[in-house]
């Protein structure tokens, strides 16, 4: 028994209690789960807001100290370990806010006393913070953005932050995409921590977002089929990453019965579609409305096609927990319900539909 | 990958284990099963909410070439299909599966731009243009009373919290003492009416999904009215006092039906409005101790409280 995060089998019992409630009670027993707690999703994100208040007060009362983000980083990490110890909790969302935030005062605090840092090396420090609280508390959220500040420390080094110029987008591109490719085939092998699977997961579907906005940055516009002149990679590359990552992704995931490869294909489409933005010459409301309409009738004829299990594969809700996603549904189609009208004056109609969320929804595609 | 099945067979084999249960995670954890409705329910809401705003922008840049009424009657059309579409599984008697649910609510957000559109455009309700929303909100309640959606009733609720003038916006926040205060006037007697209808439908026991849905929004409305009553000092004790006793009562009923959601709202805006109201009564001085105490009594008293929840479930 580790005092320092739950072994690999007491975070097996762990997961299968918070993926199956009707299993839940006889999995959280003591000798299963080592005493160690979690949270809902819910309580986890209150939780997390709550270290967050925390973290801000810590550094708000030593803020006429010397020192005061080292000391305030080291203050958060150690009452990250002694929650950890006394109350034995894990993925709670108290711990991982104070240990993320502690470890970037101290990042922060580091990159402030170093003389004249390269900007790359800047990143590079600062991605160690979430780095390290991923790598401490099991969180696979931390490591991916670990790996996207990471990504910027590729394309700031021996560069200048101010001048864009200068910045290696294509490199950080390349390094994102490689990453992405690595999760991807080392998710295919069996771990013994349903975390690692996490962080790997987080990769998959963060690097191809990551790598497709670098090379978006780096392209000089976006393709055309009617283009005057022939077009470049540079130009092709937005679009052939997220095109690539969404064949492998769907072969992988349907194969591998994984959810997270579907995840990274889903935000591939969104990623492949704005690539190719200018390739009909449509106005930007004729090809949200198309699209829109295609994704649309694409998905309700897949829910009924698998209604029925298909190789496995259904659309049918199989037992998983499910309570939060429903409220999750219910603030979704609040936020996305149109405001209010026009008032005296106002010139034109501004509906507003879909103003939250969604890609596109708001007009910026 | 990692899969659950050794502990799973190690749950089968033990007394009193929901056999049934346990063979379906196993087919879960197996591969032998996989459900993709999550995946399709996002999706759905994309494309839903991609389809609206590709018609929003429609209408903006197009209100000079193409016809109002042309216009208007487009929008309508589409809508009207999208309700048909929805309305076929019933009338075959059958279940209408998660696809058509959310053909039903970009019905129901296209009808609302119509609407809106309708209203700007023609002027037809005059001087109280913003009756079109409670119009609005009543249309959408009958429309998901008729096709028993939830999603179709959220609309319907944050119309009528539109109509009242309760815009979730950070603009609002800089209204004022006043604005705010009338604000929270209004979303506590909304949160009132939505209460009422919760508590009807847990006694009539008619649409019973819909009781969850009345009570979410009651809650988020009536803490955000305390909250908002909070930042104007002539109603600042008052605030307190009210979020004191809605906090005690939204924890109770969180309690009493073993429902997480409703202990954390209690734990959550009470933090927060407590925090708030640290900051404008202390100086910086001792603002951050005081608050750092305030957060951390929180997350003992929820650490505590999510402990009895558990104790005491089935």
């Amino acid at each position: 028994m580790s005092l320092a995060q739950p072994s690999p089998a007491q975070e097996r019992w762990l997961v299968l209690a918070a993926r199956y409630p009707a299993l839940r009670a006889l999995a959280e027993v003591q000798h299963r789960t080592g005493g160690w707690k979690t949270s809902s999703w819910l309580s986890r994100c209150l939780f997390f807001v709550l270290g967050l208040a925390g973290a801000s007060m810590i550094l708000g009362s030593l803020m006429f100290v010397p020192g005061r983000l080292l000391l305030a980083g080291l203050a958060m990490l150690m009452l990250t370990e002694w929650m950890i110890a006394q109350r034995r909790v894990v993925r709670s969302g108290i711990e991982e806010a104070l240990h993320v935030v502690g470890l970037g005062c101290i990042a922060a605090q580091l990159v402030l006393w170093m003389h004249r840092p390269d900007a790359g090396l800047v990143a590079a420090t600062l991605a160690l913070a979430p780095l390290l609280s991923g790598l401490r508390l099991l969180n696979p959220l931390f490591t991916a953005l670990a790996a996207v500040i990471g990504s910027f420390a590729v394309a700031l080094s021996g560069g200048s932050v101010f001048l864009e110029a200068r910045l290696h987008k294509q490199a950080a591109a390349l390094a994102c995409l490689a990453l992405g490719i690595a999760a991807l085939v080392a998710g295919g092998r069996r771990h013994a921590r349903p975390s690692h699977d996490a962080m790997l997961d987080g990769l998959v579907i963060a690097m191809p977002v990551a790598a497709w906005a670098w090379a978006t940055w780096a392209a000089p516009g976006a393709p055309r089929l009617a283009a005057a002149a022939p077009q470049g990679l540079a130009v092709w590359l937005p679009a052939l990453i997220p095109a690539g990552f969404i064949l492998a992704c769907v072969v992988l995931g349907v194969r591998r019965c994984r959810h997270a490869p579907l995840v990274a294909a889903l935000a591939c489409t969104a990623c492949l579609a704005h690539a190719l933005r200018a390739l009909t010459g449509l106005p930007l409301y004729w090809r949200l409305i198309l699209w829109g309409l295609v994704a649309l009738a694409a998905a309700v004829l897949l829910e009924h096609w698998l209604r029925r299990p298909r190789g496995g594969i259904t659309s049918q809700d199989v037992g998983e927990d499910s309570r939060h996603l429903d409220m999750l549904q219910t603030a979704g189609a609040a936020l996305a319900t149109p405001r209010a009208g026009g008032s005296e004056g106002q010139a034109a109609f501004q509906g507003k539909g879909g103003e939250f969320g969604g890609g596109g929804a708001g007009g910026r595609f | 990958m990692h899969t659950l099945e050794a502990e799973l067979r190690e749950l089968r084999a033990q007394p009193g284990a929901d056999v049934a249960a346990v063979d379906r995670a196993l087919a879960l954890e197996s591969g032998a099963l996989f459900s993709v409705r999550r995946e399709l329910l996002f999706a759905l809401y994309a494309a839903a909410l991609v389809v609206a705003g590709g018609v929003a922008l429609l209408v903006r840049a197009n209100l000079a070439r193409i016809g109002p009424l042309a216009l208007l009657a487009g929008i309508l059309v589409a809508s009207a299909v999208c309700y048909a579409l929805a309305l076929r599984p019933r009338l075959q008697g059958r279940e209408r599966g998660l696809g058509l649910d959310y053909v039903l609510l970009l019905g129901a957000l296209l009808a609302s731009a119509a609407v809106g559109y309708a209203e700007v455009q023609f002027r037809w309700l005059g001087e109280g243009w913003s009756r079109h929303l409670l119009l609005l909100a009543l249309w959408h309640l009958a429309t998901a009373w008729l096709y028993d959606s939830r999603l179709v009733l959220s609309v319907a609720l944050t119309s009528f919290a539109g109509w009242l003038g309760l815009e979730a916006s950070l603009a609002r926040l800089l209204d004022g003492p006043r604005g705010l205060r009338h604000l929270g006037w209004r979303a506590l007697a909304c949160a009132a009416l939505y209460f009422a209808a919760a508590l009807w439908h847990r006694h009539s026991r008619r649409r019973p999904a819909f009781r969850e849905v009345y009570e979410q929004f009651a809650a988020h409305l009536a803490f955000w009215g305390v909250l908002a009553l909070g930042f104007d000092e002539r109603t600042r004790w008052l605030a307190l006092a009210l979020l004191v006793a809605l906090a005690w009562f939204t924890g109770r009923a969180g309690f009493v039906q073993r429902r997480e959601s409703l202990v954390l709202y209690a734990i959550g805006y009470s933090t927060f409005g407590a925090l708030a109201l640290e900051a404008q009564l202390l100086g910086r001085a001792f603002m951050y101790e005081f608050g750092l105490l305030t957060v951390a009594a929180a997350v003992l008293l929820l650490l505590r409280l999510r402990a009895r929840l558990k104790e005491y479930a089935p």
